[in-house]
């Protein structure tokens, strides 16, 4: 750890919230411990007393998003992060698609199939040449 | 970020959640002294190699 002057243990833990492995930190050391199918690193003050074998637990109302979602922009980096909930249209466009759905629906026309795929396609394609109306600050 | 309470072997912490590139390369760079019931949890979403 070679800009952390705090002896440490650094616990190795895998998906299943199992410990796999403890590496004793010592400050500005280069020296570090690799460990493949890793989930979590938990660090503590040295001399903790944690076990290879033993389980991470979380206390039941901990929010931990291990799935970040982000939208990227060109060059790959992280523009946005998903929050949920996004929707690919607005409430009041979805209304209209629904309503041109259940008429179409309804009716088994041709005609009434093209109407509700042509403003599936408007609105498709207004998206796709506006810009974005959400911006992450 | 609120710290998060977790237990493991018996023992209880409230840790720093290290989610991202820059908190994991922060870690403890610049503090002297660590609370015994103290630490940060760094995590990976996919399981990765780690070296640390």
């Amino acid at each position: 750890m070679k800009d952390t002057i705090i002896p440490l243990d650094i616990v190795f833990i895998n998906e299943d919230l199992d410990v796999t492995a403890i590496h004793n930190g010592i400050p500005k050391s280069e020296e570090f411990m690799t460990k493949k199918e890793t989930s979590y690193v938990l660090e503590v003050n040295e001399g903790s007393g944690i076990e290879i074998g033993d389980e991470l637990e979380f206390s039941p109302d901990t929010k931990i998003r291990t799935d970040r979602m982000v939208v990227l922009d060109e060059n790959g980096s992280p523009q946005m992060e998903l929050e949920g909930g996004e929707r690919i249209f607005s409430r009041p466009n979805t209304k209209i698609l629904i309503k041109f759905a259940k008429k179409a629906n309804a009716s088994g026309k041709d005609n009434d199939y093209k109407a509700l795929g042509n403003r599936v396609f408007k609105f498709l394609k207004a998206q796709n040449d506006s810009e974005p109306e959400y911006v992450k600050q | 970020m609120e710290k998060v309470s977790i237990k493991i072997g018996g023992k209880k912490y409230k840790v720093e959640i290290a989610d991202t590139d820059e908190k994991k390369a922060q870690g403890f760079q610049g503090m002297e002294t660590l609370p015994k019931d103290e630490g940060m949890l760094f995590v990976f979403t996919e399981p990765e190699e780690v070296s640390m």
